[in-house]
């Protein structure tokens, strides 16, 4: 071959490898349409799965797409105080800062926080203060409690986590020398939370009631003698419960807000429900 | 005629012209380092002015929820992850590189080298998975009474250590190799074994080489993110004691990775991590700087010095001999001191171990000014200006017996604190004495056997590493490839993602991560090639090249998280692109910028000058000759650098989480201002979350790591088929 013709091979090839590159790049989008909207949503790792089934149910009657990130409650807050997200998703309320800072909240369900241990622990109710001593490195193994003797692994939610903002403040309520140590092993969200107690027989940690479908070896506890149930949310006799909100910069409107009243609306309301969390308004049959 | 001069002239005028327009394209590499130290460093003073710079470094509780900043543990982390990273990558990896630069057949020396290389271009995030399914577990079941969860700091030293190993053996096996043949003739010709040359001529030759290559993988495990922060349980403390590797630990980058996301823009907290950001870039310059000189060094002894002085030595040369002996003195005085407590604080708290500190520099420093006393009776005269100088002082027996004493007392110190994790204090002073013992009866025994038994215990001992080593990499791979090969699927590779990313397809993630390698190609090759060629061909030894030379190597040696909290804070927040592709592709682009400078100006320079004249004697002009004759000779091992590139854009997770990518979307945006899922951030959050089945992480992994290594294989084809067409 002459270098003539490996020249115009070379070209040639190079060629269809940018058209089919272009082509890649052009085509294959699922519902994509150019005139649509583009919303991003960041925040709570606890609403995330949820905010997966919402997508895929609205967007099948509108043209709105949604892109979606983790990274806790306290990302979710920054993220749209920073401008880099259209609306945020926290487990919690609206801190003090985030609200001067001009974010307003749209309370979307209610959840629980369900205390796990790992399948030796040996207990199935613990008290409010039992808890805080263990999470304060006081009590450090499940025999002193009326478990299986082994030592108790603890596991936290990282600083911006809305599900450890709602544990902490209960437990500092419960007992005042709540002070968790330095070196507890911190997790980065709530699957990873479910890793941790699943994978440690001796673990204690905290999830939302929406991840208690994920649980096979790890199981929920009673906290005071009551169970880890919607019904007691509702009821105001399980104390670790919160607000899983949606944060905008001011009121919503345009297209957040139609998106935020449909999540209220029957059909939204019920995917909340099916996820394990607790409606705010009526539910569609 | 005349016609024919004016147009020679015009031509000549216009290579001037391309000269100044290649000096300004140069001159943005510089510009860039400029930018990111701006960037960085005024982001950092909102911190430095809140809570004081003192407060920063020696406080003690990170708790940003309360407004604490103290530093100190998250330094200290990566200091401690770093060096349990080298003592267990140094001793791997030199042998390794022994193996294969002394031991090996010829035949296998580029096969080994070539496994390096693959394990050098493995992505972090994919050692991180490997960390947290294979080696946390391990951990956890081999140490159940120490380690309740796994994550700890051994786990951190480990995975930065094996990716560490590539950058040691290949730059040792280097030094070894550059090591004058007549060495080692030499020495065989007095009757050394091949095994005694090695090690006792051989090795010591190279030994400049082999720390630049120690400090160099140093800076590596440094600035390293994704594969630390999915393995060390990041909790901000300093271990008690000091050396209790079991405890979990949090470097710089892992605290910059963890707490962005959720920090707000222009508060304490997000300047607080810039000031950290501040702290690493000093860190890993403070290296670069530090390995140059060896180099240098080591050059200079070889005979193949560059007359390229580095930074430190053009420094030194301007100041006044006595400064500069002083200035050395004081810091061996402060290095004494330092070393002292250090070794004490492990044991004893800071009063006492600030007295024990004083009295070693104290007594070392009377004993030397003593001895000289003494030397001077004898009638021996010596007035050593500095610490070298004083070194050489000292007869070589004394010297000797220093050695072994330090040798004995660094192997009871490290059996010590290694068996103290275990047992209580006095069975592990026993351990540590006992272990003495069996060495000192060990080398005594060694000394009456055959030589010749000697080099094939040796031998066999550095074959058994070599393979350790090749079973890990296979390990890895092996592991990802066996979990996610049965997954992957024609739906796999083009469905989307469902249940907010944890099943369904990663067609999204492919074609992000296809957007951000063109993207950041399209901005690093022009610029890239334009400065190599730029290096290459016209820059002649100015202070101007020198500077643009400098700003490469500290973008080369800027670490990617480094990159990433640039790129956010200029692209995503100051240009207000937000999370977007071109923010990305930019930052991308950045990083492996250096890269491509450094290839294309090596693969120009290895073009024999006789092509160059050849075209200017025919009256071309010195970019005609640079265009037409030399890039296309070059292009081979340009393109590789170019194929090595892409493979490391793809694997990169750090500069993109903070600027361009999401984890869950249902339809591919055609907007640049947009944000894409990628493959290896879709990795790290599937295996952070610990959601979807480990299946689905394996099969994401498998898809990165098959983009990856084809890069390699295509890379090598290339550079072969090319390295074949080479006609001079």
């Amino acid at each position: 071959m002459n270098e003539n013709t490996k020249l115009i091979l070379a070209v040639a090839v190079t060629a269809i490898v940018c058209i089919a590159g272009t082509y890649v790049a052009m085509t294959g989008s699922d519902g994509d349409d150019p005139s649509g909207t583009t919303l991003s949503v960041a925040g709570s790792t606890t609403v995330l799965p949820l905010m997966g089934l919402y997508q895929e149910n609205y967007e099948k009657y509108t043209n709105v797409t949604l892109e979606v990130s983790g990274g806790g409650s306290g990302a979710g807050a920054s993220a749209v105080i920073n401008g880099t997200a259209s609306f945020g998703m926290l487990s919690r309320d609206l801190k003090g800062g985030e609200i001067d800072s001009g974010l307003k909240a749209t309370v979307i369900a209610k959840d629980g926080v369900a205390v796990i241990v790992g399948a030796n622990a040996g207990v199935t109710d613990l008290t409010l203060e039992q808890i805080a001593k263990i999470f304060s490195g006081e009590i450090t193994n499940w025999a002193d409690i009326g478990g299986t003797s082994g030592a108790i692994a603890v596991n936290i939610r990282e600083d911006g986590s809305g599900t450890r903002d709602c544990f902490d403040t209960v437990m500092k309520g419960a007992y005042a020398a709540y002070d968790i140590p330095a070196d507890t092993n911190e997790v980065g969200s709530t699957g990873a939370m479910v890793t941790a107690v699943e994978g440690n027989p001796t673990a204690i940690g905290y999830i939302s009631f929406g991840a208690l479908g994920n649980l096979t070896t790890a199981t929920d506890i009673s906290v005071n003698g009551i169970a880890a149930t919607t019904d007691n949310v509702v009821s105001g006799d399980y104390e670790l419960q919160r607000n899983l909100i949606l944060a905008t910069m001011g009121d919503p409107s345009g297209p957040v807000l139609d998106f935020f009243n449909w999540i209220l609306g029957p059909q939204g309301q019920q995917l909340a429900v099916k996820s394990g969390f607790i409606a705010v308004k009526p539910v569609a049959v | 005629m005349e016609a024919e001069s004016i147009r020679t002239e015009s031509r000549f005028h216009s290579d001037t012209v391309t000269k100044y327009l290649l000096m300004g394209i140069a001159a943005v590499a510089v510009s860039i380092v400029f930018f990111i130290i701006l960037f960085i460093l005024g982001n950092s003073i909102g911190a430095m002015t809140d809570t004081g710079i003192r407060d920063l470094l020696t406080g003690s509780r990170w708790l940003p929820s309360k407004d604490l900043y103290g530093m100190l543990p998250i330094i200290t982390g990566t200091l401690l992850v770093t060096a349990g990273a080298i003592l267990f990558a140094v001793p791997i990896g030199v042998a390794a590189a022994i193996f294969i630069s002394e031991v090996a057949p010829p035949r296998f020396r580029s096969v080994l080298k070539s496994i390096s290389e693959v394990f050098a271009g493995i992505p972090s995030v994919i050692y991180g998975f490997f960390g947290l399914t294979v080696l946390v577990p391990l951990l956890r079941d081999t140490f159940p009474n120490h380690l309740l969860m796994g994550n700890s700091w051994l786990a951190g030293s480990i995975l930065l250590g094996i990716m560490a190993l590539p950058t040691i053996i290949s730059v040792s096996e280097d030094a070894l190799g550059a090591v004058p043949r007549s060495y080692r003739e030499a020495s065989m010709a007095m009757g050394a074994t091949k095994w005694e040359t090695t090690i006792k001529v051989v090795t010591p030759a190279a030994i400049s080489g082999i720390s630049a290559a120690v400090i160099l993988g140093m800076g590596r495990a440094i600035g390293e993110t994704m594969a630390v922060m999915m393995v060390c349980g990041n909790s901000a403390i300093i271990p008690d004691p000091i050396f209790d590797v079991f405890s979990r630990i949090r470097p710089i980058t892992a605290t910059i990775a963890l707490e962005m996301p959720y920090v707000v823009v222009g508060s304490t907290h997000y300047s607080a991590l810039f000031f950290l950001a501040l702290i690493l870039m000093i860190m890993v310059l403070a290296i670069s700087i530090a390995s140059k000189s060896i180099v240098n060094r080591t050059r200079k002894k070889f005979g193949e010095a560059e007359n390229r002085p580095s930074l430190v030595d053009l420094m030194i040369a301007k100041l006044p001999i006595r400064l500069v002996n002083g200035s050395k003195s004081a810091f061996a005085v402060a290095g004494l001191f330092l070393i002292s407590y250090l070794i004490a604080i492990a044991f004893l708290n800071p009063f006492w171990a600030a007295v024990i500190g004083i009295s070693v520099t104290v007594a070392v420093i009377a004993s030397s000014l003593l001895w000289l006393n003494s030397l001077k009776k004898k009638g021996i005269s010596v007035r050593p200006r500095s610490p070298s100088e004083f070194i050489d002082c000292i007869p070589i027996k004394t010297k000797d017996i220093f050695r072994r004493i330090l040798t004995y007392l660094l192997m009871i110190a490290f059996v010590y604190m290694g068996t103290s994790l275990f047992y209580d204090g006095t069975v592990a002073v026993m351990a540590g004495l006992a272990v003495a013992a069996v060495y000192a009866a060990l080398m005594l025994t060694f000394r009456g056997i055959d030589s010749r038994i000697i080099q094939k215990i040796a031998h066999t001992v550095l074959l058994v590493v070599m393979a350790f080593a090749i079973f890990l990499l296979v390990y890895i791979l092996a592991d990802i490839f066996i979990e996610g090969l049965p997954l992957i699927s024609w739906d796999f590779l083009t469905g989307y993602p469902k249940d907010a990313g944890r099943a369904g397809g990663i067609y999204p993630a492919i074609v992000g991560t296809l957007k951000l390698i063109v993207g950041s190609m399209a901005i690093a090759l022009p610029l890239g090639i334009v400065t190599g060629i730029f290096l290459a061909e016209y820059a002649k030894d100015t202070p101007f090249t020198r500077t643009v030379r400098n700003s490469i190597d500290i973008l080369n040696g800027t670490p990617s998280i480094v990159f990433g909290l640039f790129g956010m804070s200029a692209f995503v927040v100051y240009f207000g692109f937000g999370y977007s592709l071109i923010a990305g592709c930019i930052t991308l682009g950045l990083m492996v910028l250096p890269v491509i400078i450094r290839t294309t100006e090596e693969a120009l320079k290895a073009v024999p000058k006789e092509l160059r004249e050849g075209s200017m004697a025919m009256g071309a002009t010195k970019w005609e000759t640079t265009v037409k004759v030399v890039l296309p000779a070059a292009i081979g091992s340009v393109i590789t650098g170019v194929i090595l590139s892409i493979g490391r854009v793809a694997g990169e997770t750090a500069p993109i989480m903070f600027t361009a990518v999401i984890v869950y979307q249902r339809a591919i945006s055609h907007s640049i201002l947009d944000p894409v899922m990628a493959l290896p951030y879709q990795l790290f959050y599937l295996a952070t979350e610990g959601m979807g089945s480990s299946a689905m992480q394996s099969a994401v992994a498998t898809v990165l790591l098959i983009i990856v290594l084809s890069m390699f294989v295509l890379a090598s084809v290339v550079r072969h088929y090319f390295d074949k067409r080479i006609k001079w």
